[in-house]
């Protein structure tokens, strides 16, 4: 029997429990080793032992002794406080919330450090509790964060990314991410959740920074401002005036003291968004009415202030809560009245500016208008105040986002010329019958301006094309032109040119690759996945050398072709079904039975006299996954490497959509994903030549790779996915992921799979049958494969019952 | 006129089968779409229309029909649809077997517009029979019948597809769509959105525009989430039920958000959207 599936019993998770006790013996050894290490006396080490085991709750013990363990590879000392502070932690919190808070203190050791993790844990006292636990109705970003990407892409149209500002209440916008605070506790009590309310006012209004210039200010209109008695800046003025617009803007608008020109503009600003807002949404700006009055009632004052600071801090204050109010005579404003004559001046020239729809010039104006009123003679004493929902202005940001915009793109422009430069002067013609249709005929449009290169005149985008007539010559063997000077030339896009040159990728997707993706892994330990822990390098495999493909075939001649027979076989064709009770046509013979049978005075047999025709379609895809570690050189590699040929042959004849990935890698940084066959494409020669290339590499970390596996099927829309895993062994590398705890990340992985409705294979190549594959595979989900060399032969076999 | 040209139908056929379109449906044009399929009528050329759901395909054939008098057979295809099934069969009753005219011949014995709605959902054998009568031969061969109809210079053919389901097995072959003439339709722009959402409900211009402004933002989420954004048809459905006194919110999530989807996340970000805008 070369085949062993054990079934195994569902694990509910006490019995889960009863058989990781060991696990947690282990921990506790690990522990007191660690002490011993630091003199620890036994009798010391008994009790702090003893006070591990004194939780109630088993699990709760494992998660202490866990982070006990984790702590003491540090510092021995860490572990008797720690335990103290849990202790008294336990005293004010229950059960599922004392979890909570520790896994919080395991988020922070990853992340963060041990003195992050040990100061989080020292604010044990039910008071600073208070303030984690307290407020229900506290929102974190982590958790809406998706949502709200989806609500600015819906509401705006646009594409931005949602991220965490870092600091306490603090959001501001680079131009295409909006960072809001982590953590939003400042409602609380039923009803509709205001502190979410909060967030989605935090991205409206970003969104109408962005989308009403507030962050690049044209200069251009000055002229008109000269009227207005605006002095044009001086060639001194000029020549040390910042280029980026926002900066340059606050050159001259602020007279020394830049923080206090930011916020003045940034409230003067938002006093013009207001109108672009209640006009985008004005549900949400009807909301936000009362949710800034209740802000209003709630602001703190600035506190004691110099005198010099007070100044701007109470005007700035003042012009702010006038517009939490919009101005209303009757609000709880906080700030004595005789203190708001100034700001109210400036709010009612502000107002009249509202519909003015020039953001720029008008906000200019009154920044002017304010620093008439002050003498800015301290620069630099202005501390920016606390602008809530408006948050900040971070021109820093904006400017080096616009700069890696620019850069990219100039990146990419350089990219493409280099590509057209590298393309024959004739382009090929494109094959007719292939599924891509040449592109019809497109004449220039006079007009427009288009980049010739090479004689081939190229349509580019508006953004790169601004960039490369500011930058005034083009690119080495450019020029732009009018479309109308174009002649009878054909027109290209980029894509279409790519095309029909071979070349799939666009020029710039490399930069993307190079980041790699984030993956969660389970830590069973804990209970709990360490978010983002892994990070997955998708990549191709290095073509090998030598006619693999090829030899392999002929090695196996017959089999081949018994194989794609067979396989040939499975392939559903409509089938005609005689005798049905309804159907397509008139089953004619059925029809002359049953007349016969009438006229000789019989009764007919039945009213079954129609045919019907039945197609069922195979809608399959199906993903392999090879283990290419280490351990697989020699035999495993080879077999593996048989058994895909095999496998490309069969499905080949079958016509199920299938793709070949390899993995491996070294340590949580560097999880390798290797490309053999995507989904699109064909067994061709490049496919084949990759196959040759499959060579054993490091370790074998499942995880990631059973996940990204995963998103790569579910991307397929299939009716039916199917994950299929070759490997030789338990999961296991570099770092702490062997033992259990790859066992269980990996059982994790395989979890989440089915979850997203992909049925997972697993096939391992071992000698003997290991206790731990029914655990890590689940029952009937994997095949033992004792004989290396029986694999080629088996696959597709497993392969036709899997699917069949 | 309508009327008229029915009379010349052949005896066999049952006349009330047609619609016959006495009223003048309502349709607003966009472009030149009536012009182009006046002219497509006149030389015989069958037209495709395209475009999402509920953006009034269905809407312009009738309002076409009415407009050049001539009874309209709609089909709507579906994946089991085969081709005996629009061209004819034979039926069993009592003891002798009958034929039974399917609905695109009926459409060409009658000269009239056949209408093919959805045709990618048929199956891929049933498509090629129209391949003959789309041509400039214009004729359907009834095999079974072992006889060939001609279409009178009446007779026009329409059939409609979705691009947005962007699925390499709901594609229309080559061969199929370079035998039509394609009307491309999309969703009105917004003015013009809100007189029909007015025209078809009776809803007020500020509800009509409030509808349109959430018909875009669900637009914009077009693939984030979204298969398709609300059309027009939904925007009048909900415009109705409001009419009829159902709370807009009510009204805004069964008519629209909920027909759109059931992932649940999906829907709450509606809800927000909607929040936003109401």
């Amino acid at each position: 029997m070369p085949q062993k599936c054990i079934p195994t019993p569902v694990y509910p998770e006490q019995k889960h429990l009863k058989e990781k006790s060991g696990d947690y013996a282990c921990l506790k050894d690990e522990l007191a080793r660690n002490l011993r290490l630091n003199f620890f006396e036994e009798a010391e080490i008994e009790k702090l032992l003893g006070g591990i085991d004194a939780f109630v709750d088993k699990k709760l013990s494992r998660k202490v002794a866990a982070l006990c363990c984790q702590l003491s590879n540090t510092s021995s000392n860490l572990v008797e406080r720690t335990l103290g502070h849990i202790r008294s932690a336990q005293a004010a919190l229950h059960g599922a919330e004392l979890e909570t808070w520790l896994s919080r203190a395991f988020d922070l050791l990853d992340s963060s450090g041990l003195q992050q993790a040990v100061s989080f844990i020292s604010k044990s006292g039910p008071d600073d509790l208070e303030k984690i636990f307290g407020n229900n109705f506290a929102v974190k970003l982590e958790s809406v964060s998706s949502r709200l990407e989806l609500y600015l892409k819906g509401i705006s149209g646009m594409d931005f990314r949602v991220a965490a500002s870092g600091l306490k209440n603090v959001c501001y916008t680079d131009s295409s991410t909006i960072y809001l605070p982590e953590r939003l506790d400042t409602f609380c009590g039923p009803g509709e959740n205001k502190n979410l309310l909060l967030y989605r006012l935090m991205a409206a209004h970003k969104w109408a920074q962005v989308a009403e210039g507030t962050l690049a200010p044209g200069f251009e209109g000055t002229s008109s401002l000269e009227n207005s008695g605006y002095k044009k800046p001086s060639a001194a003025m000029e020549a040390e005036a910042p280029t980026n617009p926002l900066e340059r803007f606050l050159f001259f608008a602020a007279f020394g003291d830049r923080d206090f020109a930011l916020d003045l503009y940034n409230i003067l600003e938002a006093i013009r968004l207001d109108s672009f807002l209640k006009k985008e949404t004005p549900g949400l700006f009807e909301k936000a009415k009362s949710l800034r009055l209740m802000l209003l009632e709630n602001r703190d004052l600035p506190a004691e202030l110099s005198q010099k600071e007070k100044e701007k801090k109470t005007f700035i204050e003042g012009l702010f809560e006038l517009y939490l109010a919009e101005g209303a005579e009757d609000a709880p404003y906080k700030m004595p009245s005789d203190e708001m004559l100034l700001p109210r001046k400036i709010w009612s020239e502000a107002r009249k500016h509202r519909y003015a729809g020039e953001s720029a010039l008008a906000a200019f104006e009154l920044c002017r208008m304010a620093a008439d009123i002050f003498s800015f003679s301290a620069p630099g004493s202005y501390e920016p105040a606390d602008l809530l929902f408006i948050g900040r202005l971070r021109p820093d940001e904006v400017a080096r986002e616009e700069y890696a915009r620019q850069l990219a793109l100039q990146r990419k422009f350089e990219g493409i010329v280099a590509k057209i430069m590298e393309m024959p002067e004739m382009l090929p013609e494109p094959a007719r019958s292939g599924e891509k249709k040449r592109a019809p005929f497109k004449p220039p449009e006079p007009g427009k301006t288009y980049l010739l290169i090479r004689g081939k005149l190229i349509e580019l985008e508006e953004e790169m094309l601004r960039k490369i007539s500011a930058g005034g010559s083009p690119a080495s063997g450019g020029v732009l032109v009018d479309g109308a000077a174009a002649g009878g030339r054909h027109v290209y896009r980029l894509s279409d040119l790519f095309d029909l040159a071979g070349k799939e990728e666009p020029p710039g997707a490399s930069v993307e690759k190079a980041s790699g993706l984030k993956y969660d892994e389970w830590d069973y330990r804990r209970g709990g996945y360490r978010k983002g822990w892994c990070t997955l390098y998708e990549q191709d495999v290095h073509a090998g050398h030598g006619p693999f493909v090829e030899q392999t075939l002929k090695r196996y001649g017959g089999y081949v072709t018994a194989l794609r027979n067979k396989f040939e076989l499975l392939r559903r064709e409509p089938r005609l079904l005689r005798r049905q009770m309804d159907g397509e046509d008139i089953d004619m013979d059925a029809m002359v039975e049953a007349l016969a049978d009438m006229k000789a005075g019989l009764l007919p047999s039945g009213e079954d006299l129609f045919v019907r025709y039945e197609r069922k379609e195979r809608d399959i895809a199906a993903l392999f996954l090879l283990d290419m570690s280490g351990s697989t050189k020699g035999w495993v590699n080879q077999a593996e490497k048989e058994s895909v040929v095999l496998m490309c042959e069969a499905l080949q004849a079958l016509g199920d959509r299938y793709a070949i990935y390899g993995f491996s890698g070294m340590t949580r940084g560097r999880c390798d994903f290797y490309r053999i066959k995507s989904f699109e494409e064909v067994f061709g020669p490049a496919v084949k030549k990759r196959i040759a290339g499959i060579d054993p590499k490091d370790y074998t970390r499942m995880g990631p790779a059973i996940r990204h596996a995963n998103s790569i099927l579910e991307k397929t829309g299939a009716k039916t996915r199917l994950l299929i895993v070759l490997s030789d062994g338990k999961p296991e590398d570099y770092d702490a992921y062997k033992g259990d705890y790859g066992v269980e990340d990996t059982r994790k992985a395989l979890m989440e799979a089915r979850e997203r409705g992909v049925h997972p294979f697993c096939i391992t190549i071992d000698k003997e049958a290991r206790s731990y594959l029914p655990r890590m595979y689940g029952a009937a989900n994997y095949i033992l494969i004792d004989n290396v060399r029986k694999l080629p032969g088996r696959i597709p076999e497993i392969y036709r019952r899997l699917t069949a | 006129m309508a009327i008229s040209k029915q009379k010349n139908l052949p005896k066999n056929l049952k006349v009330q089968e047609f619609m016959a379109i006495k009223e003048e449906p309502y349709y607003l044009p966009m472009g030149k779409e009536i012009k182009l399929f006046e002219a497509a009528c006149k030389n015989m050329i069958p037209v495709l229309l395209k475009g999402p759901t509920g953006c009034g395909k269905t809407r312009f054939m009738l309002h076409m029909a009415w407009k050049l008098g001539r009874p309209l057979v709609t089909v709507s295809c579906h994946d089991d649809l085969t081709a005996s099934d629009v061209v004819g069969r034979c039926l069993v009753k009592g003891g002798e077997t009958i034929w039974v005219d399917g609905p695109l011949s009926r459409a060409v014995k009658a000269g009239g517009i056949c209408y093919l709605d959805e045709i990618v959902e048929a199956r891929k054998d049933t498509t090629v029979v129209i391949h003959p009568l789309a041509d400039d031969r214009r004729i359907l061969p009834v095999e079974k019948r072992g006889e060939t109809l001609t279409a009178p210079p009446e007779f026009m053919l329409a059939i409609s597809y979705n691009p947005g389901y962007q699925s390499v097995l709901k594609e229309l072959k080559q061969s199929t769509r370079q035998r039509f003439m394609a009307l491309e339709f999309k969703y009105p722009p917004e003015e013009l959105e809100v007189e029909i959402i007015r025209h078809e409900s009776g809803a007020d211009e500020a509800l009509a525009k409030k509808l349109v402004m959430f018909a875009g933002k669900t637009r914009n989420l077009k693939d984030r989430g979204l298969t398709e954004g609300a059309s027009t048809r939904l925007l009048v459905h909900a415009a109705r039920l409001i009419n009829s006194g159902i709370e807009p919110v009510k009204a805004f999530e069964a008519a629209i958000s909920l027909s759109l989807t059931d992932d649940a996340e999906m829907l709450e970000t509606l809800s927000e959207i909607l929040d936003s805008i109401l």
